[in-house]
């Protein structure tokens, strides 16, 4: 899976996400995965119907930190893309809003994640 | 002797290669300048991953609005366009834009020829319906230039061309289509979805991903305590590490935080190919086939008045209606909402190939009016020699049908198969018929192994010399195929 980025959080932050993709994507998926002592746990399950409308969020707990990858299913031979709204509500006003690429060398599903660091 | 001939070659290859050169660049991170084993200074830590990251996972070449765009810019045009349709829309601007509650979009054709007024559609569930409006370059036809005496004709037919009006060139159609603009896999099977725009298809897809996802191995997991990550953080500290410049970095620590990027990029690529190879294996990539199986309906209706000299006005309605015979709503019927049946048939359908058989109605008329003009002038006299223009109303009708799937009746281990064919074309002039061809063939393909099979055939024509070996209008072939067993021996090697 490609990182899109990493960034070094503190708990009680919010992360909220929206997006918006183009017809080449036929669907995708994201998944948020918390890093616990024992190891990766999944935590939530974000679907289209909801990330493309009010959008997701996540608080972040007092954990290891949390991996929010985005599985994405793109058409053969298009040119697919998500753009996303992806923001962190701490001081800095963390976001990242590039266009994700999705190109056809790693199809025909297509990983892209976030991985947050809990300090 | 030195021909001219292939230095012409090289240079138009040359010439043609450099905005190609252009636009097949990677449009992201610029990997060039961001590669790990020299990044510039401005290349953020994120840059220096993808550059790494991309070697083996290249990104898409541009895109056509890329491609168009550079090519637009690189390129002089050998034929300036029209100024018809930018003069039009220029001029009656501030009509249309009393209208914008009304009016969706308003472009100018690429070769500036024709304006098009897009009216906002009217959705209605499943039902949808656009209407739009053409005003075209008005031009004198040929029916007209013809019976002007040929000495004279090309200063007249620019006489009578420049005397024409803005809106003397009027298209009017409405198109009707049919698309659910959502579907799930617990609506009932009876209520098929229509249409083929993934967005209605995402949300129930998506549940289908995650049982696949399910199955997936476990990628290379990264920690966000991993040693490379704390070590990344106590080198770089940031809350956004990405975004940081390489030259934010400790001129000391540069070389060790570009090498903790290549690592985390290599156990990135890595998880990548086992995740990719085992995606490839689960046959997800056949929805896209069954989102393009999808049955789609469109019935589209036009009339034109071509304005005083360019001929009859044209009344033109078209339907098509086409599926593939396994589709989304095939699926949905078979596994109701249960996704693990979906997750088990796309496998099947990557182990044994998706059917290719597909259902196509396309049926079009049109017609042309009667059409009579009795005397022409330019520049206030009658033309000298001008014959009048007479034309009859004629119309024609053409429609195609193909249909064909395997039956559930088994010979020899395998399927029967039925297919259905007709295609025809009728042309009137006058109420006179001027053509009139229709064939049509009922075909029942009966296995015998894996290499023979007995097809069937019924065909009919309304002319027997529409068909090949029959000398009546319907007939009957009874044929034996063979397939060689070495065939695939003889086949032609694939590129």
């Amino acid at each position: 899976m490609k990182l899109l980025g990493i960034y070094v959080e503190s708990a009680g932050v919010r992360v909220d996400l929206t997006t918006r993709p183009n017809n080449d994507v036929l669907t995708y998926v994201v998944f948020v995965r918390k890093w616990t002592a024992t190891g990766p746990l999944p935590e939530a399950t974000w679907f289209p119907e909801t990330l493309e409308t009010i959008g997701n969020s996540l608080v972040l707990g007092a954990e290891r930190g949390y991996d929010v990858f985005l599985q994405a299913h793109i058409r053969p031979g298009g040119q697919a893309a998500i753009d996303p709204d992806f923001r962190i509500s701490d001081p800095a006003g963390t976001t990242y809003t590039d266009r994700i690429d999705l190109p056809q060398s790693e199809g025909p599903v297509v990983e892209r994640g976030w991985k947050i660091v809990i300090r | 002797m030195i021909t001219r001939a292939p230095f012409l070659v090289l240079l138009a290859l040359g010439l043609g290669a450099l905005p190609l050169a252009a636009v097949t660049a990677p449009a992201s991170a610029d990997t060039g300048a961001c590669s790990p084993d020299a990044p510039a200074d401005d290349c953020t830590l994120g840059q220096i991953y993808n550059a790494v990251y991309e070697r083996a996972f290249p990104l898409d070449v541009a895109t056509t609005a890329d491609v168009e765009d550079a090519v637009t810019n690189a390129n002089v045009a050998t034929t300036t366009p029209d100024t018809f349709a930018s003069r039009v829309h220029s001029s009656y601007q501030d009509f249309l834009n009393l209208f914008s509650f009304a009016v969706n979009k308003v472009e100018e054709s690429e070769d500036g020829q024709a304006l098009i007024v897009r009216f906002n559609p009217l959705r209605d569930g499943r039902h949808f319906l656009g209407l739009s409006a053409t005003v075209a370059k008005p031009e004198v036809s040929d029916l007209v230039a013809d019976t002007i005496p040929e000495a004279d004709r090309p200063s007249d037919v620019d006489k009578l061309q420049a005397g024409l009006g803005d809106f003397d060139d009027v298209t009017l159609a409405a198109a009707y289509s049919m698309a659910s603009t959502s579907c799930s896999w617990t609506r009932p099977a009876s209520s098929r979805c229509w249409g083929r725009n993934p967005a209605a298809y995402r949300q129930m897809l998506s549940s289908v991903l995650v049982d696949v996802s399910d199955l997936a191995p476990a990628g290379p997991d990264i920690a966000p305590d991993d040693p490379l990550i704390n070590r990344l953080i106590e080198l770089a500290p940031a809350t956004d590490l990405f975004r940081q410049k390489i030259s934010a970095v400790n001129a000391q620590s540069r070389a060790e935080v570009v090498g903790i990027l290549r690592q985390l990029a290599a156990r990135g690529i890595q998880g990548t190919r086992t995740r990719k190879a085992f995606f490839s294996k689960t046959g997800i990539d056949k929805l896209a086939s069954l989102v393009d199986n999808q049955p789609q309906l469109s019935v589209t209706g036009s009339y034109r008045d071509p304005g005083r000299y360019g001929g009859p006005d044209e009344t033109g309605v078209s339907l098509e209606l086409q599926y593939g015979l396994v589709n989304l709503n095939e699926l949905r019927r078979q596994c109701g909402s249960a996704t693990d049946c979906v997750v088990r048939a796309l496998a099947a359908y990557a182990k044994d190939g998706l059917p290719t058989d597909k259902f196509v109605l396309t049926a079009s008329y049109k017609e042309r009016g009667d059409y009579t003009l009795s005397s022409l002038t330019v520049d206030g006299a009658p033309i000298d020699g001008f014959t009048p223009v007479n034309a009859k109303k004629s119309s024609e009708l053409k429609a195609r049908l193909q249909w064909g799937r395997l039956l559930d009746a088994r010979v020899a281990g395998r399927n029967a198969r039925f297919d259905l064919s007709a295609d025809g074309i009728t042309t009137r002039s006058d109420g006179i018929r001027t053509e009139d061809r229709w064939v049509a063939s009922a075909t029942l393909t009966v296995p015998l192994g894996d290499n023979m099979s007995i097809p069937l055939s019924l065909n009919y024509a309304n002319r027997p010399e529409f068909l090949t070996g029959q000398t009546k209008q319907l007939g009957v072939h009874l044929g034996l195929t063979y397939r060689l067993p070495f065939e695939k021996l003889l086949a032609p090697p694939s590129p």
